[in-house]
């Protein structure tokens, strides 16, 4: 006996929602979806009305259907922003080729954009390169802090006033869970906030904050949206399957915890006096940073000195010239990057 | 290696091989610095431990015991009349009635814990042996050991009957399980308080270790509790009338169960609602399977996740309230500046508490402003302490209504315990100090919100 | 070889609610000595009653089991790589519930 939609009543039901167990059509489950990710948007203030916006797009399920309801609510809500697809090549064959092309894609299906930033034409290194160099142990941490600045560099070379990552509550719940899980007292505090880095220059906001993964790739799957799923290739690790896995548990036996969990994230009261890091500038590309040099400084320092572990432990002591003289050609390039920067305010 | 004489015996939490004896030290010196917090426990102190069994609360009551003899020792050689030591009592809880055990079955554990806790020490210990049905009795009756768990007298055992059918038809009406098994642990303590107090115990101990601990602080931070999570892992918890110790807190549960092994201290193996059961169960086993599986992975991680959950604000009730005299615990002035401490929190401290699981609720979590509500006479003027009594002005049919009720409860109570706003099924069967709680709080909560608009009310003939 | 098993913590409930066993066991290959992974095979195989995922998670014991050869934890002695010899005693403890 095939039921109704519970919401509309009229239209056959086609799915139960994992975050609140309702049968509806598919109809309705866009609209749920659509609508509740508008109200995060106006509850929070996330844009402002004309603002330039990077879209953080890797091809993946989270920033296609971000890209897909960011453009549909920017039209059907008219929130005035001029949109674009922001993309990092990292520089990994057969991983980031495919997803590139679904972005490439994802440009001519929304009409929106896209710009492309390799961490090649960033630092002079790829990924593959990378990993050539250093092997398997320690390359999560140099793609994590290239990352996290090749897109404010990117951004800001497109002029872009804010950036929408497609972090969901999955995504959410799992960094409050490994927070916890490190001792990462200072992190938890932060690991919440809907929009971080509002006193820099590129603000970075999560619209996808409470919206359940499940349900982005049901949205995703339903609308036959195009993406590309694929593990990264050079990222086993273990630990964060564990919690994932414990998430995944907890939503078989209450969908509801996963917010929960972000509920909790936002209530932890913590000394404010653990110590602040002063935030300053690199001296060598101009980056935000508390030290002398900048996370991406150092790491390259280290790869261009052939010192691979420079920068992944606390307890290096090194002297680091800041002219740094090393590799000319790879500096040169780095250079470039950095008068781009200064140019567009970035501190 | 510790001490370097001895074999390692056991790879400690530390990663450094011990021997028993040196596991044993390692152990006892966390045990006397969290007992020793804020001064804690002193000479005129009556500490309840409460035993549930395993090898936990086993070495508090050894740890305890050994503590006591030691002191009475060095009073008694320096003819020191003035300085007292601290007393021990036991307090175990027979929950059989929650896991559908039958009275028989029940009956051979309380035989085991009685012949566990005479072999502590020469001298018999006090055991209290109280149930959770015991909440719906008027007087704190206590089962014996030696007798059965019915009552010789027709009238005393339809008694016993009638609480443990209200508790049986309260749990089955609970349909979360992990509501359920939480409801069972805050009735569990209650239970011990009641205890406590009658006998007038001023401070009561829990076996509660590392291990559990950090297992609870991803279960509350999943049950969405982290709020009021920083109350229960603090080495002091004044919420309640007596005083709750977790001298243990720092001991992780695999010295804590090798050390029982190799000295020989006997356990006694309950059956509880989240042992060897199905880890999907709950939320609550889902959460302990899990900490097993992340110690093998890197067994320091149960240590980091509480420190780190330590490393919240707690409350105001979880320092002890001073006053001017001064004693260490073993009687002897400490310094000074020690003060010692009554137990008693300070009024400007007090927090609004959920009255299921008395967790302290946030500002935030409070639906806006209400209009007043009339709370009857009968409610009115109820101190936290005075929730505890039973009742004295026969309000015993009177219940909250329901709505009013839930706004003074936690949002985790009101989700996994009372979810249905409609039905008074469960509400109706909880104990009565949960509804007195609740005026108690109500009232609070009124006080707090008056206050917070104070500068915009009226004069009024209130 | 004859060995004292003994199970507790809870664990004794898969094993007939017994808490220690006096068994008879024989080394694969003649050996004279009995690998600690053969002898879990071995208690899963002939000792065990009920639930063995209790006991055992693949090929070892379910993460919060201890074990104690001679009163010494295995996690000294090379885990699942420990040998037992004759006259020993095995105590398998499990801390998922302890308090």
């Amino acid at each position: 006996m095939v039921r109704n939609c519970e919401l509309c009543l009229e239209r056959r039901a086609a799915l139960r929602r994992p975050k609140t167990a309702q049968k509806i059509c598919r109809e309705c489950f866009y609209t749920a979806f659509e609508t509740e990710v508008h109200e995060i948007i106006i509850k929070y203030q996330l844009f402002k009305e004309g603002e330039r916006v990077a879209i953080a797009a890797s091809g993946g399920k989270d920033s296609t259907v971000l890209a897909h309801v960011l453009t549909e609510l920017n039209k059907r809500h008219s929130y005035g922003l001029d949109l674009f697809l922001l993309s990092i090549d990292e520089g990994i064959t057969g991983y980031r080729d495919d997803s590139l092309e679904t972005v490439k894609r994802n440009e001519v299906q929304y009409g929106i954009p896209l710009k492309i930033v390799s961490y090649k034409d960033l630092y002079g290194w790829s990924m593959d390169e990378i990993v050539g160099e250093i092997g398997l142990k320690n390359n999560c941490t140099f793609c994590g802090v290239f990352r996290r600045q090749a897109l404010d560099r990117g951004a800001a070379m497109m002029k872009a006033q804010k950036l929408a990552t497609g972090h969901n509550a999955d995504d959410m719940a799992e960094t409050v869970l490994l927070n916890l899980l490190r001792g990462d007292i200072a992190r938890l505090s932060r690991c919440t906030a809907i929009v971080t880095g509002e006193d820099g220059a590129l603000p970075r906001c999560k619209p996808f904050k409470y919206a359940y993964e499940k349900e982005i790739v049901m949205y995703a799957y339903f609308k036959k949206l195009d993406y590309f799923s694929t593990e990264c290739i050079y990222s086993p690790n273990a630990y964060r399957g564990f919690v994932r896995e414990f998430i995944k548990d907890l939503e078989s036996i209450r969908p509801r915890a996963i917010l929960d969990i972000i509920k909790s994230g936002e209530s932890f009261r913590i000394i404010p006096t653990t110590k602040m890091p002063v935030q300053g500038n690199c001296e060598r590309c101009g980056y935000i940073s508390s030290q002398r040099l900048c996370k991406a400084c150092v790491l390259l320092e280290g790869l261009n000195r052939g010192l691979p572990r420079l920068g992944i432990s606390k307890a290096q002591s090194f002297q680091v010239s800041s002219d740094g003289n090393n590799d000319k050609r790879k500096n040169v390039v780095h250079e470039r990057s950095k008068s781009r920067l200064v140019q567009h305010n970035i501190k | 290696m510790k001490c370097k004489q001895k074999a390692g015996q056991v790879l400690g939490n530390q990663t450094e091989p011990m021997c028993k004896d040196c596991l044993r030290l390692s152990l006892l010196s966390k045990f006397k610095t969290g007992l020793n917090h804020q001064g804690a426990v002193g000479g005129s102190d009556k500490v309840l431990v409460a035993f549930s069994g395993g090898p936990g609360s086993r070495l508090a009551l050894q740890f305890l015991c050994e503590l006591q003899s030691k002191l009475q020792d060095e009073a008694e050689s320096c003819k020191d009349r003035n300085s007292a030591v601290f007393d021990v009592g036991v307090a175990f809880v027979d929950e059989s009635g929650a896991q559908g055990i039958p009275l028989t079955d029940a009956q051979k554990t309380l035989d085991e814990i009685a012949s566990v806790v005479a072999e502590v020490r020469p001298t018999p210990l006090p055991l209290h042996l109280t149930s959770l049905e015991s909440l719906f009795e008027n007087e704190v009756l206590e089962l014996q050991a030696s007798s059965k768990l019915h009552e010789d007298d027709n009238s005393g055992k339809d008694n016993k009957d009638k609480s443990r059918q209200r508790l049986i038809e309260l749990l089955s009406r609970v349909e979360d399980q992990t509501g359920k098994e939480d409801l069972v642990e805050h009735m569990r303590m209650d239970a011990l308080q009641r205890v406590a107090k009658h006998y007038g115990y001023t401070r009561v101990v829990l076996g509660l270790c590392t291990t559990r601990v950090a297992a609870r602080v991803l279960a509350a931070t999943a049950k969405g509790e982290g709020f009021a999570l920083p109350a229960g892992i603090q080495y002091v918890d004044a919420r309640w009338p007596v005083p709750v110790l977790l001298p243990l807190r720092d001991c992780v549960s695999k010295e804590l169960s090798v050390l029982c092994h190799l000295t020989n201290l006997k356990t006694v193996f309950l059956k509880k609602m989240t042992a060897m059961g199905n880890s999907r169960a709950s939320i609550n086993s889902l959460t302990h399977s899990f900490i097993s599986l992340i110690n093998e992975e890197n067994p320091s991680r149960e240590y980091t996740i509480m420190r780190t959950a330590a490393k919240l604000i707690p409350f105001g009730f979880n320092k002890l309230a001073q006053d001017d005299s001064m004693l260490h615990f073993n009687g002897r002035p400490r310094n000074p500046h020690a003060r010692r401490n009554l137990g008693r929190i300070e009024p400007c401290e007090i927090e609004v508490l959920c009255p299921i699981c008395s967790a302290p609720l946030a500002k935030s979590d409070f639906s806006s402003l209400q209009p007043k509500v009339s709370v009857s006479d009968s409610f009115t003027r109820m101190s936290l302490e005075e929730a505890f009594e039973p009742s004295t002005s026969g309000i015993d049919s009177e219940l909250l209504p329901s709505k009013i009720f839930r706004d003074v409860c936690c949002p985790s109570c009101q989700y996994q315990i009372i979810p249905d706003q409609s039905k008074d099924s469960v509400l109706e069967l909880l104990p009565l100090m949960v509804q007195q709680r609740a005026a108690a709080s109500l009232l609070r909560k009124e006080g707090w919100m008056r206050e917070y608009i104070g500068d915009c009310l009226l004069e009024s003939d209130e | 070889m004859q060995l004292t098993l003994e199970f507790k913590g809870g664990l004794e409930l898969l094993f007939g609610s017994v808490k220690v066993h006096q068994i008879e066991v024989e080394p694969s290959d003649g050996k004279d000595k009995l690998k600690l992974q053969e002898l879990l095979i071995w208690v899963r195989n002939h000792l065990l009653k009920e639930r063995p995922e209790m006991f055992m998670k693949g090929n070892s014991v379910r993460p919060g089991v201890l074990v104690l050869i001679n009163d010494c934890d295995w996690e000294l002695l090379g885990q699942l790589d420990a040998v037992v010899d004759e006259k020993d005693t095995v105590v398998f403890i499990s801390t998922l519930h302890g308090g």
